[in-house]
């Protein structure tokens, strides 16, 4: 799968998008927070690191959570997965993307669990 | 029983989910955390949050024509400002319109906590706390 490629991305490229992804992280974080109950599907913000992209994307609450029980995974819309990020899961509303390398750092650092 | 009433500063907004009332909101909120003891640091942290949010329910609530409600209400109690910002809007739904703006990142990244409920029957409460002593 190729992705979206982002020009000239580099490590610290890498790491950048992966705060912006956190930013979304902590947007679905408190979407999930608000959230009175767990039945059905609930509209998140893709979490694909572009800033342009706030996307919604539909997950259960248990989908959600188990892409959440993993800090380096996050949930993005079908297309937007980066060059840099391995697809570990693919569903017909959404990926589970993975961080690898110093971006993957980032994304542990900055979880919020 | 005696009942002890207890004073908490408080301001609100009721108006229409047009541009011109994001500025509104951004203004009254800022005079508001000045009131409570909002250095200017945070004052600028609140006044960018409540624009992105007020700016989110202008830009994103409101696919069609017709009744556009914005709430805006702000609290101080035990050192917190606490910020909500509601539309009665289609709620976080995949949108003709894409996008609900970069705003709700900004807002959880400059807040020091943040909720983001559905409302019933309809809409987006986005809540906001800021530490104003600590």
């Amino acid at each position: 799968m190729s992705g979206h490629s982002l020009p000239d991305m580099d490590s610290a490229g890498e790491e950048r998008v992966a705060r912006n992804e956190a930013a979304f992280r902590k947007v679905n974080e408190a979407i999930e927070q608000g959230r009175q109950t767990r039945e059905g599907l609930v509209g998140f913000v893709c979490e694909c690191g572009r800033l342009r992209c706030n996307e919604i994307i539909e997950l259960t609450l248990p989908e959600y959570e188990a892409v959440r029980a993993d800090a380096r995974r996050f949930a993005v819309r079908h297309g937007h997965e980066l060059e840099f990020e391995e697809v570990i899961e693919t569903h017909e509303r959404y990926l589970v993307v993975a961080k690898r390398r110093g971006a993957g750092d980032v994304a542990a650092l900055t979880d919020p669990r | 029983m005696a009942t002890v009433s207890i004073a908490v500063p408080v301001v609100s907004l009721d108006a229409e989910a047009v541009a011109r009332n994001v500025g509104v909101a951004r203004r009254r909120l800022i005079a508001f955390a000045s009131e409570v003891g909002a250095d200017r640091e945070l004052q600028a942290r609140v006044a960018l949050a409540v624009s992105e949010a007020a700016g989110n329910a202008v830009m994103h609530a409101y696919p069609d024509a017709g009744p556009r409600p914005l709430h805006v209400a702000a609290d101080f109690e035990d050192g917190d400002l606490e910020v909500v910002v509601a539309d009665e809007g289609e709620g976080l739904r995949r949108r003709r319109s894409p996008g609900l703006g970069a705003g709700l990142g900004i807002i959880a990244e400059t807040c020091d906590e943040f909720v983001v409920r559905e409302r019933e029957p309809t809409g987006v409460e986005l809540w906001m706390r800021f530490h104003v002593n600590g």
